[in-house]
């Protein structure tokens, strides 16, 4: 078990190692965050992501269309015709824009669940940072060691409980991948499915019924997030079985 | 024991791999060395093109706007995408010549994605650098009300970020070409030879796009009639500020 709290803190790097997702998928699952979750900062970053897609088009569009236009003797300075020929570009470039929004649009079905499972990331690390800041609590009260005690053992139970859910936070993203990827490694996907059987039947073990205690209600959370976890790796098997 | 908290950091909202187009150009200028070598292992190029595609686009766009606010509204608009394109367009215009030589001279021949991001990131030294010489641009634009100084400054300007970019495009080369002891003196003579097409078909698409300045004394023109060429126009300027040639 990882004492050590960065240890358990799953980074940018490493989720970039095992999702290892192309810029297509990158740019789909940050749309399907953004609107599915209501995450302004990632809507916006693909409102942005419209613009300069737009921008990169009409680059390409305009200068080869005012060239053939040119040649074909359809070009002049008068102010109607320069109106034209600017709608005319825009219209082309608006409609490519909406060809690569209907690509995005199919490739956000294969990056639902890793999305799900990035905001499951997001709970568990968020739970990191609790225990941090009640460490650093109790640090700053100086208790009695005596008084340590119960804490310290409700800790322990915590960081036990968010290891295995670690464990299975990466065993799902690397099952995702497999499926995403449509691998046909078998016995790797049914092995992984089986460990995180195993992780979950590890969480139920846990006692949760201390729900009053800062401790209890982390340990309820790396429940949760495990349950969740289990969800999603059931429901991608379904759709891999249909 | 467990570990200084301080030393976690604490942005728990875990940002997956967004494309954050301009660090990783950042990053790239920071450690150019380091961008070669994963180029060389192909690391992540697809993520590396898009950025450069983009983050080029939007410097050469600015630095466009920068050139055409000398005449009008619309021209500034009108410049601000014909700059990027010119530069994208002879990069894409020219890359197939690189790549198929390659292919076919070369025992070790490298993918055309690499090809590509070793360009992009030679242009985007040229970008970065018009962006550095936009306050000067922007200077000599709003002290000077000369249209053939400013042309013949954004020329220099121009040839200057060339160079740089050049000079790094050709270090990416000598690196890329390494393990190919034995050709690597001809790779590189061709590439020399390619970087002169590259420039001829540079500049007469730049005569074919123009107008980028808009001349001040006539209206907006989106489109100028073809007649010249890009190295006939500079030589008479020249010429002309020198005295030796007068203007008709």
């Amino acid at each position: 078990m990882a004492e050590n709290l960065g240890e358990l803190e799953i980074q940018k790097s490493q989720l970039e190692k095992l999702l290892e997702l192309g810029v297509t998928d990158t740019i789909a699952l940050e749309a399907y965050r953004g609107f599915a979750f209501r995450r302004w900062s990632q809507i916006i970053s693909f409102l942005l992501n419209q613009i300069f897609f737009l921008g990169m088009i009409l680059i390409f569009i305009m200068p080869v269309s005012l060239m053939v236009l040119n040649n074909l003797g359809k070009l002049s300075n008068s102010k109607n015709n320069t109106i034209l020929v600017v709608s005319l570009i825009t219209l082309m470039a608006v409609g490519c824009l909406l060809l690569v929004d209907i690509w995005l649009w199919r490739r956000i079905k294969y990056v639902a669940s890793t999305a799900r499972l990035l905001e499951e990331i997001d709970n568990y690390n968020r739970a990191i940072k609790t225990i941090v800041m009640l460490d650093e609590i109790e640090a700053a009260r100086r208790l009695q060691p005596i008084d340590t005690a119960t804490n310290a053992n409700d800790r322990q139970e915590v960081l036990a409980a968010l290891q295995v859910t670690r464990d299975s936070l990466i065993g799902a993203l690397m099952a995702e991948k497999i499926i995403r990827n449509n691998q046909n490694l078998i016995s790797s996907r049914y092995q992984l499915f089986a460990e995180l059987e195993q992780n979950l039947a590890t969480l139920m073990t846990f006692d949760t019924g201390d729900q009053k205690s800062e401790y209890g209600r982390l340990l309820d959370e790396a429940l949760k997030i495990g349950i969740n976890v289990h969800k999603e790796i059931r429901s991608l098997q379904n759709s891999q079985r249909k | 024991m467990y570990s200084n908290p301080h030393q976690i950091k604490w942005d728990y909202r875990v940002e997956q791999p967004i494309m954050n187009y301009f660090s990783m150009l950042m990053d790239f200028l920071r450690d150019r060395q380091k961008f070669l070598e994963e180029l060389s292992e192909s690391v992540s190029l697809e993520k590396k093109i898009l950025t450069l595609f983009i983050c080029n686009s939007f410097l050469f766009a600015i630095y466009g706007g920068i050139i055409g606010s000398t005449h009008s509204f619309p021209q500034t608009l009108a410049s601000a995408l014909k700059l990027p394109a010119l530069y994208l367009l002879t990069l894409i215009i020219c890359l197939p010549a690189l790549y198929f030589f390659d292919l076919l001279f070369s025992s070790h021949q490298r993918t055309f994605q690499q090809y590509l991001t070793l360009l992009l990131s030679a242009m985007s030294m040229i970008s970065v650098m018009l962006i550095g010489f936009a306050p000067i641009t922007i200077f000599f634009r709003l002290s000077v009300n000369n249209y053939d100084f400013f042309k013949l400054l954004n020329v220099v300007i121009f040839i200057l970020t060339g160079v740089i970019g050049v000079h790094f495009f050709y270090k990416g080369m000598v690196f890329l070409t390494k393990a190919d002891a034995n050709q690597q003196k001809f790779l590189l003579q061709t590439v020399r030879l390619w970087l002169l097409l590259y420039a001829l078909v540079g500049s007469q698409l730049g005569w074919t796009l123009r107008p980028f300045f808009g001349d001040p004394g006539s209206s907006f023109e989106l489109f100028r009639a073809h007649g010249g060429s890009f190295s006939g126009d500079i030589i008479v300027l020249i010429l002309q500020k020198l005295g030796l040639m007068y203007d008709e």
